[in-house]
């Protein structure tokens, strides 16, 4: 297996454990370990092993692997980020490895200690099983399969992240944050894409033994933990060539704009799907529906800043470009994210603004103002980046995030009636109102044009400062 | 040509850290890059490294454009940072295995052993890298830069935190390794130590390359060169002589010394010396004050040098 061949994966292994042979005794030893210490203190007591007893043995490694996961994230992005600073990673650029045998090291590597308590505990999960006369195999087999996913999906994302993060704080902060508030939207519907993305359906065994129930995917029943997979397999497919174009060249975005939209479009596809079905139905339209629409509305707008934040153009690239390529400034309109944030922003209020909901074409203006806002805030992105740096630009970025989400947050936290004192402030709150409020109310007209004076304002700048840029560059060139 | 930069530009937010930039490396030529903090060298050796890419311009080694070729490109080139990155945990034979398996060497273990004795290395082969000190972090670092035995060098900044006997050393490998055919280029702030190993050198200050070519030719072209002569007052005193030489100045005068200044090259500074002696001067002194990468350095004005 060429992989074991890996440099890097093997000075990790060295690292870690002192060998591979050492990691294999360890982890033997443990499962004899726990095997023992149940046998002497816990069946002898209830009478033999029992289904509650596997149930609560099981939530037990579950909880652990769910550690190791996050010592997965913690690990891969440490690793990146020491080695980034200190310079090995550019001695390992340096060899005729290949990026994606670079990309397969520095995934896998700063991992071997987090799956080696995963797989140990797989190992006592499946003592368990053989052990327990009602216990589910294949719940066992699915959650666990559901768990070294996910945690492989971790460390290649905290991998991308590390190695795109200038600051060890903004980096610290998303690799840990994001999957936090991905559950935490999540345990707000159960119809969140996000969740299928954190593996969070497929551990259902935590509840019950069996497997779970299928979920509809616009008119198809499909099973969950298919979804999850394929969800994962999106989202890691795209992480993966991240990673791989970063090693090639450290100065590009992780995120091509192909990859870009390939990820917003399926997973804002995917999420339109969940909720399909309660889409087309009116009379099914309660408040937990009509929060998972705003919400899967939500996530497309926020997937779609991500994505054209992630695949814009930053100084260096722009006036490589420039000076090497010729690029003018309608071509480097078309390569900024702005760009994708167009394409995405409207496909994704394109996507539920057709549905009849209660509001109508209130509701369809309010999308769309809210999609303008998208394109919005990644031009000020983009205006910051070509005038300043990336971290200024990444620092505009979350505060206009913030400025955009955090009154709509603390409304769905605290309480409705702060929407109406808050609308000013923000104009996604416009889509909100189009649910809330009677239509033709003033203050969905009021939302929607502060978004689109803000539009506006920022698509002015932004295309002035892509302008002087392009001039200057040319003229230093000289 | 081994080594072959043209028009090299390098930007940063806001700063152009090298503008245009040009030079070629023969077989067995020593190119050193000198120049103040913040002139641009080390951007220079990243984009010689591949590790920066240029905004303008092309870099070849042995004719290979990293863009296309970038393998093969990396297995010519030997790029030796200025802050030694080793990975902690491993020993100095783990290290060095580590690059070896990267680099895909057949017959690791010997060419290990062979590094590891180049560089003075040998008895600290199991030592783990975090416990050397930093001259011999330096060493294992060139140790790994030698390991695919590379026809180009790019090493910025070598001789730094090694003690005297470890330069002379270095010294010594960078002479043998120009005797078997390779180019190197090298950055240094000790320029009086440099001019012993290449027989190059570009000046870089903010950027751009002030000069650039052959160490002797741009010394003699730039004018005077500091002197000192010290004799036996049992001969004959050679300030006669020096105050008739045309192309002498000089600058200080002691009782069995002097010092002055020679605008020419190396030949003239023969036959004034033949000269001397030929009337009766008992050289015991005869050395330049200042390096001839010294001496081209300050008269170009560069500052910030130590």
């Amino acid at each position: 297996m060429r992989i074991f061949e890996n440099p890097i994966l093997r000075s990790s292994v060295t690292l870690a454990w002192g060998g591979t042979y050492r990691v294999a005794l360890l982890s033997l030893a443990a499962v004899a370990t726990f095997a023992g210490c149940l046998y002497l203190f816990g069946w002898r007591d209830v009478g033999g092993p029992s289904e509650r007893v596997w149930k609560d043995l099981y939530r037990v490694v579950l909880t652990l692997q769910g550690f190791a996961a996050v010592g997965a994230i913690l690990a891969s992005a440490r690793r990146v980020t020491l080695h980034r600073k200190d310079g090995t990673l550019d001695a390992n650029r340096l060899t005729p490895m290949s990026p994606q045998r670079l990309a397969e090291g520095y995934w896998l590597g700063p991992m071997v200690g987090p799956l080696a308590v995963i797989l140990t505990g797989t190992a006592f999960a499946m003592f368990l099983v053989l052990v327990t006369p009602r216990a589910s195999v294949d719940a066992l087999a699915v959650s666990q399969a559901v768990v070294l996913s996910t945690t492989l999906l971790f460390g290649l994302c905290a991998t991308w992240l590390a190695l795109e993060a200038e600051s060890r704080h903004v980096l610290v902060l998303v690799t840990l944050g994001a999957p936090a508030l991905i559950a935490g939207v999540g345990a707000l519907g159960t119809s969140f894409i996000g969740s299928f993305v954190l593996g969070l359906p497929g551990l259902t065994p935590l509840r019950t033994t069996g497997l779970v129930e299928p979920t509809w995917l616009w008119s198809t029943r499909m099973s969950p933990v298919a979804l999850t997979f394929a969800t994962q397999a999106v989202v890691g497919l795209v992480a993966w060539r991240a990673v791989v174009r970063k090693m090639a060249r450290p100065e590009e975005r992780g995120l091509s704009t192909g990859m870009a939209l390939l990820l917003f479009a399926t997973m804002s596809l995917l999420q339109h799907g969940l909720i399909a079905m309660d889409l087309a139905e009116p009379l099914h339209w309660t408040s937990t529906v009509r929060s998972a629409t705003f919400g899967g509305l939500l996530v497309g707008l926020g997937l779609a800043l991500c994505v054209a934040t992630a695949a814009g153009l930053d100084s260096r690239r722009a006036r490589r470009l420039v000076l090497r390529t010729g690029t003018t400034r309608a071509g480097l309109a078309v390569r900024s994210g702005v760009g994708v944030a167009a394409i995405t922003g409207a496909l994704a209020t394109g996507l539920f603004a057709v549905h009849p909901v209660e509001t109508g074409g209130w509701f369809a203006l309010a999308a769309v103002g809210t999609a303008s806002t998208a394109v919005a805030v990644v031009a000020l992105i983009e205006f910051a980046s070509l005038r300043a740096t990336r971290s200024a630009a990444l620092v505009a970025g979350l505060v206009v995030l913030a400025w955009l989400f955090l009154p709509l947050l603390s409304t769905i936290a605290f309480d409705d009636d702060i929407i109406e004192a808050t609308l000013g402030v923000s104009p996604l709150l416009a889509l909100q109102a189009a649910f809330d409020l009677p239509e033709g109310s003033p203050w969905v007209i009021v939302g929607n044009l502060g978004a689109a004076v803000f539009a506006a304002g920022a698509l002015v700048a932004w295309w002035r400062e892509l302008c002087a840029f392009e001039t200057a560059a040319r003229f230093t060139a000289r | 040509m081994l080594i072959d930069v043209t028009d090299l530009r390098v930007d940063y937010p806001g700063l152009i850290a090298v503008d245009g930039i040009s030079f070629a490396l023969e077989p067995g030529d020593g190119y050193a890059l000198v120049g103040p903090n913040g002139a641009g060298k080390t951007s220079t050796f990243r984009a010689l490294a591949g590790l920066v890419e240029p905004t303008r311009g092309r870099v070849r080694i042995c004719g290979l454009d990293i863009e296309r070729e970038p393998e093969e490109y990396r297995r010519r080139l030997g790029y030796m940072p200025d802050d030694s990155p080793i990975i902690s945990g491993l020993t100095s034979a783990q290290f060095l295995d580590h690059f070896a398996r990267a680099y895909e060497i057949a017959g690791r273990i010997d060419r290990i052993d062979a590094v590891l004795a180049l560089t003075g290395l040998t008895d600290k082969a199991d030592a783990p890298c975090q416990s050397l000190s930093r001259g011999m972090r330096q060493r294992l670092v060139m140790a790994k830069t030698l390991l695919h035995d590379p026809p180009a060098l790019v090493l910025d900044e070598p001789a730094s935190g090694l003690d005297p006997i470890s330069r002379r050393g270095l010294r010594d490998i960078l002479n043998v390794l120009r005797a078997q055919g390779k180019a190197i280029v090298v950055s240094s702030h000790i320029l009086g130590e440099i001019d012993s190993f290449c027989n190059k050198v570009g000046v870089l200050e903010r950027g751009v390359l002030r000069a650039s070519g052959r160490i002797d030719s741009i010394a003699a072209e730039l004018g005077h060169r500091g002197m000192r002569l010290r004799w036996s007052p049992a001969g004959a005193s050679p300030l006669p002589t020096l105050e008739q030489h045309a192309a002498t100045r000089i600058k200080a005068v002691g009782p069995d010394s002097v010092d002055f200044e020679l605008g020419t090259d190396d030949d003239a500074l023969d036959l004034l010396l033949a000269e001397l002696v030929r009337v009766g001067v008992r050289v015991r002194e005869w050395r330049k004050t200042a390096s001839d990468l010294e001496h081209v350095f300050l008269a170009l004005g560069a500052k910030e040098v130590r």
